[in-house]
């Protein structure tokens, strides 16, 4: 079955090219453009998903967000030129479920469409396995057999990428030394500046778990301390 | 090593200065006393003399003998028996000769009255009792005849030249002339011919004081006496407990004269050592400043008056010395001592004064502590810093400072008030007495005084209400300058007809002005941003449908070349991309509204870090990275995020700009409680000169296209400051300096 996603801008040619994108991807896809006639059509049951820019006449995207939220349970994500952490917070805060700052890199916006879209329809199953599993964000880690799950999809990680993450995802949000990961990691002594070393990994990590692994969202570098997996 | 050794020196130089000054003032004074006490001269030449019987004191002692020896040939008085009921036996001055010309006076023979029968006995008795007390003293030998009769003698052996053996010294008078020998020489002890007469002057060291001169001529008594006396050369001490004289008086004389010698002896020698010692200090007197200094320091912590509570202390022993000695009396007698001489013009009467006064206070102790006292107390002058600043009235006048100034002066109004009542109270106590004795009449005092004193208190508070009403303004203008200075604009100028009016609405003006400058500031500033951020908005919406479409155009199999096209339309997009954001941040950071989230944490770690992120371009970069940072922690507070971008960004520069094969040097220092990062390249291109390389949009290369925003050290700039650090370029010729500089965290 085919999802529908409903992309809601002032601007038809940003509407024009996501839905494009999204069509390549093979989602049908509705086009609104303000936030009145995003209501109007948001009633249809098949819409999986609502793409929303915030600054729009008649109605702004954050109040239909609000609306919407009212009626349906899907996910939204908010567009908006204002690159600003309040407005990010504002727009989450509203109901919505992600957030893209303009101008977006294409493949990032599909990879986040897809991610939401994982995530909402496996929700049932979500909540049956969590269990003894750590989770964060769209991310959730099983020690009893060592897998990552992103999106409820296994991520290929190698033996040691496989301890970092062990780790990192048993002490969410706990920052740590790079001397400290290659300790444990390693289990070796601690050898001369080897944030080298872990940051090769990080890097290779992130590329399997991040959707834009120059803007990494859960897998984090705290300058001048170490590193974390942030706690969502 | 240096300090310990530059400051024992010091120490040195202190401790040789200390102990050379008290060594001097020991040594010197007691010699100075000795010196110039009364024959001063004369004792130091007898006490260094090889022979007892070269000096004065033998000379004077053997004088006394004979006269002694005289008086027991004629048969008394021994004790000097010249009252005689009441009537004292005078001997009757002649003439006088001038003190210039020897000082003498002349005798005529004492009148005596015949002494009584009882007298006589008395006389013999005492004599026979003296002698028979000196006469086991062998020191002396003598033969006492009178009229060719021996009525003393403590020797069988007669006494002429040649003397004795172990006699040295013999003395004979004869027929009223006296003949000397001295190991069997004879000597004229009149120094002059007697025979053809010779007066005795008293400033002739060589002249002896003995019978046969013309001014001491012998009675008819005198001549019929015979003494003959002899002196050993060694005198020893002779005890007779039947005596109430004291006996082997040569032997202590020889003593006393070796006793002053030791003594003079040893003085000399501490007064070496002193002057040796002051020679050190001398030389060392950059060192001794540097202890003075030290000293300063440490009296510096004392209260002012407690430092003059000690030097008044230290006064009283002296206080208690004088009167206790009476002083004026001593100096009175020296003065007497002196009399007709200019002796206030006499350097020696006042070193007298001064000596005297020192062996008085018997040990040198309160003098020293005196002198060392008034020392520190100087010292601490000369090197504390306004050392009364520091104690109760520094307390009180800082305390004052505090207050706003119509307080103090109005308290200066209260003095000046005071002293001008006492003043008054003064002048009508005056004129109430002057009434009461009639020294002036009623109306001269209410004509002359108390109108114009009434008129002058007057106008005295009349200038009084006025000059509080000054001070009340002043204070007022204080306090509206005081706050333009801490940015309150709320204006509130003194009124228009006072004093200061003019003044006070001058600063009003500029108050107001600064406020005007202040909103406007704010306002455009605002503006400025409110500006950018609209037009990085309005910006974003176009460039996402042209990042869009040329993802999309890119999906599309395009005719060659339009796919190159593409990608290059996709790679410029991508570009002003990055500026946009970029002019975003840097405007909101340069206008201070750039949120920063300050922790602790370490620079050299988060250098590693940044580098670990970028090794990929450091890999491909046509440049090696020598970097060179402490192993050691280096903590500082910052925002990580933003100092990760500043560093990002001067190595993505000198990456890019770096000539090809050339090093990039990334070093972390320590400098006087400062992390010092600094980034060295050489240039690619010639650096243009006088030019700000942290503006926005400023690039080495004006002409230049490709690469970065331009705004990648304006970035790093306003993070560094908004993280509160500072970024410095510094082109030295091709090579690129930058230097960001953060103070280190606290308890690093």
């Amino acid at each position: 079955m085919q999802e529908k996603i409903l992309v809601v801008d002032d601007d038809r040619e940003i509407v024009g090219a996501i839905a494009l994108l999204l069509e390549a991807e093979g989602y049908i896809v509705l086009r609104a453009y303000n936030g009145m006639e995003a209501l109007d059509m948001a009633v249809d049951p098949d819409i999986r998903l609502i793409l929303m820019d915030v600054m729009m006449p008649q109605l702004d995207g954050l109040s239909a967000v609000l609306r919407i939220r009212q009626r349906r349970n899907l996910p939204i994500i908010v567009l908006s030129a204002k690159s600003e952490d309040t407005d990010k917070v504002l727009g989450l805060s509203m109901g919505a479920d992600d957030y893209v700052a303009k101008p977006f890199h294409p493949q990032e916006l599909v990879a986040r469409v897809k991610s939401q879209l994982r995530r909402y329809t496996l929700l049932g199953d979500v909540n049956a396995i969590q269990g003894s599993s750590y989770v964060t964000g769209r991310l959730r880690y099983d020690p009893d057999i060592r897998t990552l799950y992103a999106d409820e999809e296994p991520v290929k990680l190698t033996a040691t990428e496989t301890k970092i993450i062990d780790l990192l995802m048993r002490n969410l949000g706990r920052t740590f030394p790079a001397e400290e990961i290659y300790r444990r990691v390693w289990e070796d002594e601690t050898v001369f500046a080897p944030e080298n070393t872990v940051m090769v990994h990080i890097r290779h990590i992130r590329e399997k778990i991040e959707l834009d692994p120059r803007e990494p969202e859960y897998l984090k570098v705290v300058w001048g301390i170490g590193y974390k997996m942030e706690k969502k | 090593m240096d300090t310990k050794w530059r400051k024992s020196k010091a120490f040195g130089a202190f401790l040789s200065f200390a102990l050379g000054v008290s060594l001097t003032l020991v040594s010197l004074l007691p010699l100075a006393i000795s010196f110039f006490q009364s024959g001063g001269w004369q004792t130091w030449q007898d006490a260094f003399s090889e022979n007892f019987m070269d000096t004065a004191e033998f000379r004077q002692y053997m004088e006394n003998r004979l006269d002694t020896f005289l008086t027991m040939a004629v048969g008394g008085p021994l004790y000097g028996d010249y009252y005689v009921e009441g009537e004292a036996i005078e001997t009757t001055i002649i003439s006088s000769v001038a003190l210039s010309e020897g000082g003498y006076d002349v005798y005529e023979p004492a009148v005596t009255p015949a002494p009584t029968q009882d007298q006589k006995e008395r006389w013999k008795q005492e004599i026979e009792t003296y002698e028979k007390a000196i006469r086991e003293d062998k020191n002396i030998l003598y033969r006492i005849s009178y009229d060719g009769k021996l009525l003393y003698s403590n020797t069988d052996q007669f006494l002429h030249n040649p003397p004795p053996t172990g006699y040295g010294f013999l003395l004979r008078y004869e027929n009223g002339k006296c003949t000397a020998y001295r190991g069997g020489q004879e000597f004229n002890l009149y120094n002059g011919n007697v025979d053809t007469g010779i007066n005795y002057r008293e400033d002739d060291p060589l002249q002896w004081r003995v019978p046969g001169y013309l001014n001491y001529p012998v009675d008819e008594e005198l001549a019929k006496a015979k003494v003959e006396v002899a002196v050993t050369n060694t005198p020893v001490t002779y005890y007779n407990a039947n005596s109430k004289w004291s006996s082997g008086q040569l032997y202590y004389l020889v003593q006393n004269l070796k006793q002053t010698k030791v003594h003079a002896v040893q003085r000399l020698k501490t007064l070496g050592i002193g002057l040796g010692l002051l020679l050190i200090a001398f030389l060392l007197r950059k060192d001794k400043a540097r202890a003075d200094q030290a000293f300063a320091r440490v009296t510096g912590h004392l209260w002012f008056e407690v430092k003059l509570l000690l030097l008044f202390s230290s006064l009283f022993p002296l206080a208690y010395i004088l009167s206790r000695m009476g002083i004026t009396v001593e100096m009175q007698e020296i003065a007497y001592a002196y009399n007709g001489r200019t002796f206030l013009f006499d350097p020696s009467y006042w070193l007298l004064v001064f000596a005297e006064f020192v062996s008085y206070s018997s040990s040198l102790t309160c003098f020293l502590i005196l002198g060392w006292t008034v020392y520190f107390f100087y010292n601490d002058l000369r090197y504390g810093d306004k050392p009364w600043r520091h104690g109760i009235f520094g307390m009180i006048l800082a305390g004052s400072l505090k207050q706003p100034i119509q307080k103090r002066i109005g308290r200066q109004n209260g003095w000046l008030a005071l002293a001008l009542f006492i003043l008054g109270f003064e002048l009508i106590y005056f004129l109430i007495v002057s009434t009461i004795n009639r020294l002036l009449p009623a109306w001269a005092i209410w004509n002359l005084f108390l109108l114009p004193l009434l008129f002058a208190i007057a106008i005295y508070l009349l200038c009084l209400r006025r000059s509080q009403a000054l001070a009340q303004d002043l204070g007022g203008l204080t306090d509206q300058i005081t706050a333009v200075r801490n940015g309150d604009f709320k204006v509130t100028a003194l009124p228009e007809n006072s004093d200061l009016g003019k003044i006070s609405q001058a600063v009003a003006d500029i108050q107001q002005g600064m406020a005007r400058a202040v909103e406007e500031h704010t306002r455009s500033e605002r503006m400025k941003v409110e500006l950018i951020t609209n037009v990085s908005h309005d910006l974003k919406t176009p460039l996402t449908s042209i990042i869009s479409y040329a993802e999309l155009l890119k999906q599309e199999e395009l005719e060659p070349p339009a796919g190159e096209y593409v990608e290059i339309l996709s790679q410029k997009a991508e570009r002003l991309r990055t500026m946009v954001l970029d002019v975003f941040e840097v405007s909101k950071a340069a206008s201070g509204q750039l949120p920063v989230k300050l922790e602790k944490l370490d620079l050299g770690k988060l250098l590693r870090q940044t580098m670990a992120d970028m090794e990929q371009q450091i890999d491909d970069a046509s440049v090696s990275l020598r970097p060179s940072l402490p192993e050691e922690p280096v903590f500082i507070t910052a925002d990580g995020d933003r100092l990760y971008r500043v560093f990002q960004n001067l190595l993505q520069n000198a990456l890019q700009y770096a000539l090809e094969g050339s090093r990039v040097y990334l070093s972390l220092t320590l400098d006087k409680g400062q992390a010092v990062v600094s980034v060295k390249n050489t240039s690619k291109t010639e650096l243009p000169v006088d030019i700000d390389f942290t503006a926005r949009f400023v690039r080495g290369d004006q002409s230049r296209t490709d690469g970065g925003s331009g705004l990648g050290l304006a970035i790093a700039q306003s993070f560094t400051e908004a993280c509160g650090g500072t970024l410095a370029v510094e082109p030295v010729a091709d090579l690129f300096v930058v230097t960001v500089t953060f103070p280190l965290s606290e308890n690093s």
